[in-house]
């Protein structure tokens, strides 16, 4: 691995610095690249990323630029090539460009680094840094990428309440008519995928023959070991499925009433086990209890998730249907 | 029935129900390299976990020792040795029929140990010639068809040795078992990049107008192969490059290139494409073939700095043999699409590469701006999908040489999937198989393709045999085939990809 200081944020030396060390590397076809690939994060998580990106290392060659907020005075830069040969002696390589901002917001600031993206590739945005308030950079910077994805568990580890945290993505950056808007780019949330266990073991649980008469009999929801954040997105899942009305909540879970107009009681608990216990209105209970996800900080966990998301440039309409229960009673 | 509205767009890839897969020629070597690892792999990627498999053969084993010998293949495979973490439950899963093919004491036994199995999968994995008792016992014990069964029986090649054969295969099979219970796997089809030739060709916008005879000049396939026969000598010998390469793997690749978009990605609506371009294939009759079809056998020489035996030399191979192990041919597909565009098909074993791959070469601009003399020392522009080893696709144009001049040259531009998406593809058999459980056929070939194909090989052979003048050649072993392959195709002004 070639790692270069560059105190300069002049992308013309950054890209020279890159273009020195992808020459030291052995083998052909060490330019390809299918995405420009932006992290955006507090330095204080760099091992997470770096952790993110070790997995995908070897997998796609790719142009990844780290904005690292940090408080220095003064922004800087380094780059970082590695390369990981296949059996052809392909080397797929990562060319890594490292900008921490400073005090000074030069890191920050799109004239220091879009001049570094890869032309008629994709740009796919990593946000992992705060998102309340909503950031005027991510504004900036969305209409420059093709996907934006984010990940609420890490915001709520931030301190942020998730509610607002979706509120303000499905405010700020989903667009319900797509061909009005074509600049806006797709959105995810690695939370989301998260909470895919969840969902998929509720749908089995609700597909028997036997069970279908229950999905819309459903009158109390008890989460045991489920994160405030994955909870939401689940909840709000299951509201946008079972076509239940959302009340007016400002902030922790939204409340909502089914199809009858009767109220869904919902109920958190603290546990190790991830468990969901239904209760419907004649009184049966049935739980889920072989989710198999561990809990843990999200964008460990969802690496292989991350890996089909920078493959695809397509949104989840079912994301995008259960963040619009969010806004629904705005 | 109440619909769940809770299911929509959560299940991403199809995981195969309970099955129990009967392998017969258990004790042979496609189950140990093939079909056990894939099984392996499938299990420990979680795409397949209710499960049993029973291996059926003559030899005098039983599970204890198939068990064994499962596990030694697993601890030794080159990829799989790795990681054994899931081989305990794997090999729990295995039991071992030893019994003759064409008597009943196996196939009760059989029954027993299938009877409460929902899905039951019969994969033929012995020699050819026993494919016919296995089938007859099956129908005979009533293994073919349950009430409450879902049965499914996959055949591998060579299905027959001619049209009359392959037809009569059919028959007997089709009176067993229905079409849509029959897999007749060609592993080239479960090939990634051979999947993608379809992506390729009906997932981009830019090459469909130009696909056709007003664009294209000739197309060429290549199935080139380094390695001799091994330990085939008794079966090629009666097989050769024609029946063993060329009826299936090529042909496959042909109709892929060649097809019409089918109207939707369904098995039949595919398969249904790829017929027509069988059948639209010219039949080469004796007249045609000396001009058509060149057909060769290696001699003695060098591969990687190391003699080889010439074929006659080969275990199992008869001294005098006339057995082809090269064959080229050139082709017309009689459509409106593909009218008077010769396609070149060649394959051969100890040849100096292996390289498996499909060229589409365009016709030159028909206004020639640069002056003849110039234009003349250009290539044309080629669109090659290389399938093996090194997959990938290469467009090739020409560009000005920086200068005062207007000077020309070829250059490429490449896409290598090595280089974009690193992890490793799926094996052919693990494909193949997982669309077996999942009950999808459409990388599989349908009866009437496969007497379509045999059909045109059948009278080619028939050519050829009737025509003296058209002479087994011989090669040396490490070339690029025989020189009179080079004719076949010179005769165009054009000449072969280099290997």
């Amino acid at each position: 691995m070639e790692e270069t200081m560059n105190r300069e944020l002049n992308p013309e030396s950054i890209e020279n610095k890159i273009n020195a060390d992808l020459e030291k590397q052995p083998a052909h076809n060490i330019r390809a690249c299918l995405f420009n690939l932006i992290f955006i994060y507090n330095i204080f998580r760099e091992h997470l990323v770096s952790e993110l990106l070790d997995f995908l290392f070897g997998k796609r060659p790719a142009r990844i630029i780290h904005l690292q907020q940090t408080e220095k005075p003064v922004s800087s830069s380094y780059v970082k090539v590695r390369c990981y040969p296949d059996p052809q002696n392909n080397q797929v390589c990562f060319q890594e460009i490292i900008i921490q901002n400073g005090k000074d917001e030069i890191g920050n600031a799109p004239g220091t680094w879009v001049p570094l993206l890869i032309h008629e590739i994709p740009v796919i945005i990593v946000w992992l840094d705060s998102l309340q308030p909503f950031p005027s950079m991510l504004h900036t910077i969305s209409t420059l990428a093709d996907k934006v994805i984010f990940c609420t568990e890490a915001n709520h580890l931030l301190g942020e309440d998730p509610l607002t945290v979706c509120r303000n993505i499905e405010r700020q950056l989903i667009v319900r008519n797509e061909n009005s808007t074509p600049g806006k780019p797709v959105v995810s949330d690695l939370t989301w995928f998260r909470s895919l266990p969840l969902r998929q073991q509720t749908a089995l649980l609700f597909n028997p023959v036997s069970m279908r008469q229950y999905i819309y009999e459903i009158k109390d929801i008890t989460l045991h070991g489920i994160s405030q954040s994955e909870a939401l997105l689940y909840l709000v899942w299951l509201a946008s499925r079972l076509n239940w009305k959302s009340t007016d909540v400002k902030s922790g879970l939204p409340r909502f009433m089914d199809g009858r107009g009767n109220r869904v009681g919902i109920h958190m608990r603290d546990d190790t086990a991830r468990k969901v216990v239904f209760i419907t209105n004649d009184g049966q209970e049935f739980s889920i209890n072989r989710i198999d996800e561990e809990g843990g900080e999200c964008i460990i966990n969802e690496r292989h998730v991350l890996l089909d998301e920078l493959d695809s440039l397509d949104h989840d309409p079912l994301y995008y249907d259960a963040l619009n229960k969010i806004r629904e009673n705005e | 029935m109440q619909e769940n509205p809770l299911f929509d767009g959560l299940f991403k890839y199809k995981i195969a129900t309970a099955f129990t897969i009967v392998i017969f020629g258990a004790s042979g070597d496609l189950t140990a390299k093939k079909l056990i690892p894939a099984l392996y792999s499938l299990f420990s990627h979680g795409f397949i976990s209710n499960f049993k498999i029973i291996g059926f053969a003559r030899s005098k084993w039983d599970s204890k020792f198939f068990k064994e010998k499962i596990t030694d293949i697993l601890k030794q495979h080159p990829v799989h040795s790795a990681d054994t973490t899931a081989l305990p439950d794997f090999i729990n899963c295995i039991s071992y029929i030893s019994a003759p093919y064409d008597t009943d004491e196996g196939y009760e036994l059989l029954k027993q140990r299938t009877a409460a199995s929902a899905q039951v999968v019969y994969y033929l994995a012995t020699p050819p010639v026993m494919y016919e008792p296995v089938i007859a016992r099956l129908g005979s014990n009533n293994l073919s068809r349950y009430d409450q069964k879902s049965t499914k029986i996959v055949v591998e090649k060579p299905f027959g040795y001619d049209l009359a054969s392959a037809e009569a295969l059919n028959s007997h099979l089709l009176s067993i078992f229905d079409e849509k219970q029959v897999y007749r796997i060609d592993h080239y089809l479960g090939k990634e990049t051979v999947q993608n030739i379809m992506v390729y060709r009906f997932g981009n916008g830019i090459y469909e107008p130009i696909w056709n005879s007003n664009y294209i000049e000739h197309v060429q396939i290549t199935v080139a192969e380094k390695s001799g026969i091994g330990g085939r000598g008794s079966y090629y010998e009666n097989a050769g490059a024609i029946r063993d390469m060329l009826q299936n793997h090529l042909l496959q690749l042909l109709s892929l290139v060649a097809m019409e978009a089918p109207n939707d990605l369904q098995p039949d609506s595919i398969r249904n494409e790829k017929l027509k371009v069988l059948k639209a294939i010219r039949p080469i009759d004796r007249r045609s073939s000396m001009e058509s079809l060149v057909r060769a056998q290696y001699g003695g020489g060098i591969i990687d700095g190391e003699t080889v035996k010439s074929y006659r030399e080969e275990h199992g191979v008869a001294p005098d043999s006339e057995t082809e192990t090269y064959v080229g041919v050139k082709l017309f597909i009689d459509t409106w699409r593909w009218s008077g565009v010769p396609f070149f098909l060649r394959t051969g074993k100890r040849l100096s590469r292996r390289s498996t791959e499909i060229s589409i070469q365009f016709k030159t601009p028909p206004h020639l701006l640069f002056g003849r003399d110039r234009t003349a020392q250009l290539n044309p522009n080629s669109l090659t999908l290389a399938i093996q080893p090194d997959e990938g696709i290469t467009f090739r144009f020409n560009s000005k040489i920086p200068g005062f001049d207007t000077k020309m040259r070829t250059v490429n531009m490449s896409f290598s999937y090595g280089s974009s998406f690193a992890e490793k593809s799926p094996e052919a058999y693990e494909r193949l198989l997982l669309d077996v459980m999942l009950g999808d056929n459409t990388l599989f070939t349908r009866n009437d393709e496969i007497e379509c194909a045999w059909r045109f090989i059948s009278n080619l052979i028939t050519a050829y045999r009737e025509e003296d003048k058209n002479r087994l050649l011989f090669y040396p072993a490490g070339g690029a085939g025989p020189e009179e392959a080079d004719m076949l195709i010179n005769r165009y002004g054009i000449k072969w990809r280099k290997l």
